[in-house]
């Protein structure tokens, strides 16, 4: 079984990975953010981490140019905390994969992401990690309907110890 | 292709996993060099596309990664339906030579089509055996036909997990073939349940429930496979030239039994329960070739079971006696039940009352069948001291009824299978008959002997 995973061989996945994020800077450029190949690898080498580590799998690939695209006109990056920033985003977008129980699509994921980094978190994916999602996932999983209202929820989800509103 | 028919039949049958076919097949070929490395590659490629594509429809296109074990449980999921379409091929190379002509995704739709018709034909089959006439009283029968199976067929998922089997199945068959999972463990289940049914179909019901009576008291609560039960005796009826019908066979019968087969060896044994089973089939003037198939895959349990019973003399575990009713035997039939909505409402009256006098006058109107009686002492609507209220108002025979239906003392505490308000009230019961008079306790032992409970074949 485990075979069958394990087949294609990553350098083919991975060359056609930093040939779509090095593709990116054509519109990234714009904001003065500019990836090298090595950046490009680099980035690669964390979603495969953070897919191994996180237990996940992926197919079609495509969220890292998702990322960038999405995150490039933030007010917070910047081209020297650029490529440790999108490393963080990668490995926090797996992780909340897991947390919302998949639950919440990769596009919605990713812009609630940037919603929260650009304007409570003030680009701290440290604040993102640990306080603004924490309380998401927790909404997601618990079945909260307006999961997204973090602030409310963390009032009254005490009380209602996660029943449907 | 003339490589492989001039090698045909190399890879066996019996070197393939039932449950994991597909990969089985691969392997096996693999070794046996009718696969090259290329070709196995090639395989394993398309069912990587396969999954993607799956796993693509799993997610409804809005995520492109999921969790390795839903991935594969995925996977699992196209190779088993891949699988069952590789059955289909009479020999096992030709399932291969489809694998190497035809691309996966082609095999794994024929699969698909193949899966939804086994899944209409079973379906069919268990309305039929819903409504096939094979009365039991057997908990784990009717719990399985009427509760465990049915949830399978809406719960069944062909696209994402055909190789679950979301049933929980109780009532154990005679070799029961539990390497098979999904759709097809359902399929073989439910066809060798129809073909065991058809050989009860053949005795008088009134016999089956007193064989099973003689097998043991609680054989309602039991897991026993009842044609087993019926076929053994039956075997034992031709053994002994008498009525198979009857399906008794009495302590004398198996004494001559015990010296007609002790001498006998292994294969010698075999091959007269080989003899006896035709003899049986041609009496019984059947003609179905599954039925007698599957009547032969007993034997060789059978023997061994036969053959240790005989060097310890111990025959009365294979071939079972009737239970001889009393002399002076009280045949009980139940009365009526009443219907749920009516019986909640009685309960809660009761629950209400607050003496114990007025909950005892309620009972003795509104009551008239001992399971309604037995479902309200155990409905938490009665407490404590009243139980032995409840229990001096009633006659000896109510008594002995209720005696009749209890475990013995020393199981109740451990039985999983009740609550604790109707352990309570089995434990009171048992502590109030204790503290009767003897000449009162007596009259009730003798009762509680005497009854003998007929099967409700309405119900």
């Amino acid at each position: 079984m485990q075979s069958m995973f394990t087949l294609i061989p990553s350098s083919v996945t991975n060359q056609l990975a930093i040939a779509e994020i090095v593709d990116c800077n054509e519109k990234t450029s714009h904001y003065g953010l500019i990836l090298s190949q090595a950046d490009a690898l680099e980035l690669v080498i964390t979603r495969s981490e953070a897919l191994s580590n996180y237990g996940r799998i992926e197919f079609n690939g495509g969220i890292i140019s998702k990322l960038i695209l999405s995150f490039s006109n933030s007010p917070f990056l910047t081209k020297h905390n650029y490529v440790a920033t999108l490393n963080d985003l990668i490995e926090t977008f797996y992780y909340f994969k897991n947390e919302t129980l998949d639950e919440i699509s990769d596009d919605e994921l990713i812009s609630l992401i940037k919603k929260y980094f650009d304007q409570r978190c003030q680009g701290s994916v440290e604040l993102l990690q640990n306080r603004e999602f924490e309380v998401l996932a927790r909404n997601v999983r618990y079945g909260i309907s307006d999961y997204e209202d973090i602030y409310k929820a963390t009032e009254e989800s005490f009380d209602e110890e996660g029943f449907d509103e | 292709m003339n490589k492989l028919e001039k090698q045909q039949s190399i890879i066996k049958r019996q070197n393939l996993n039932e449950s994991d076919y597909f990969q089985s097949i691969l392997q096996e070929s693999y070794r046996l060099n009718l696969l090259s490395v290329t070709e196995y590659e090639t395989i394993q490629v398309q069912s990587l596309q396969l999954l993607a594509k799956q796993v693509q429809r799993y997610t409804g296109g809005e995520s492109s990664s999921v969790k390795v074990e839903t991935a594969q449980s995925i996977m699992q999921s196209i190779l088993y339906v891949i699988g069952s379409y590789l059955k289909t091929f009479p020999e096992a190379e030709l399932g291969l030579a489809a694998l190497k002509q035809k691309p996966l995704l082609e095999l794994y739709q024929h699969g698909k089509k193949l899966i939804t018709v086994q899944l209409a034909s079973a379906k069919q089959l268990l309305i039929d055996i819903q409504t096939d006439g094979f009365i039991t009283d057997n908990q784990a029968y009717n719990d399985t036909i009427q509760n465990a199976i049915p949830p399978f067929f809406t719960d069944y998922d062909v696209n994402f997990a055909a190789h679950d089997t979301p049933a929980s199945i109780d009532y154990p068959l005679c070799n029961d073939k539990m390497d098979l999972i999904g759709i097809e463990y359902i399929s073989n289940y439910l066809e060798t349940l129809c073909l065991e049914n058809k050989f009860l179909d053949l005795f008088p019901m009134p016999a089956i429930s007193r064989l099973l009576q003689g097998f043991n008291d609680h054989h309602k609560d039991l897991l026993i496979n009842i044609f087993g039960l019926v076929l053994t005796n039956a075997l034992g009826c031709v053994l002994l030239g008498k009525t198979i019908t009857l399906l008794n066979i009495e302590p004398k019968e198996r004494e001559y039994l015990q010296q007609k087969l002790l001498n006998l060896s292994h294969t010698e044994l075999n091959n007269r329960l080989h003899t006896t089973l035709r003899q049986l089939c041609i009496d019984l003037e059947l003609s179905d070739r599954s039925l007698k198939n599957h009547m032969i895959g007993i034997i060789p349990d059978l023997s061994v079971r036969l053959k240790n019973a005989l060097e310890n003399n111990r025959l009365e575990s294979i071939f079972i006696s009737f239970k001889e009713y009393p002399l002076q035997s009280v045949l009980f039939e139940e009365g009526n039940k009443m219907d749920d909505e009516l019986f909640r409402s009685i309960a809660n009256e009761i629950k209400e009352c607050r003496y114990v006098s007025d909950k005892i006058a309620i009972i003795q109107k509104e009551i008239h069948s001992i399971s309604d009686f037995i479902d309200i002492l155990g409905s938490y609507c009665i407490f404590d001291d009243e139980f032995t209220d409840i229990f001096q108002s009633l006659g000896d025979m109510e008594l002995a009824l209720l005696l009749k239906m209890i475990p013995s003392g020393n199981t109740i505490d451990s039985d999983i299978h009740f609550t604790e308000s109707e352990k309570e009230w089995h434990n009171r019961l048992n502590t109030f008959f204790s503290e009767l008079r003897l000449p009162r306790q007596k009259r009730i032992r003798k009762l509680v002997g005497n009854i003998v409970f007929i099967l409700d074949r309405t119900s």
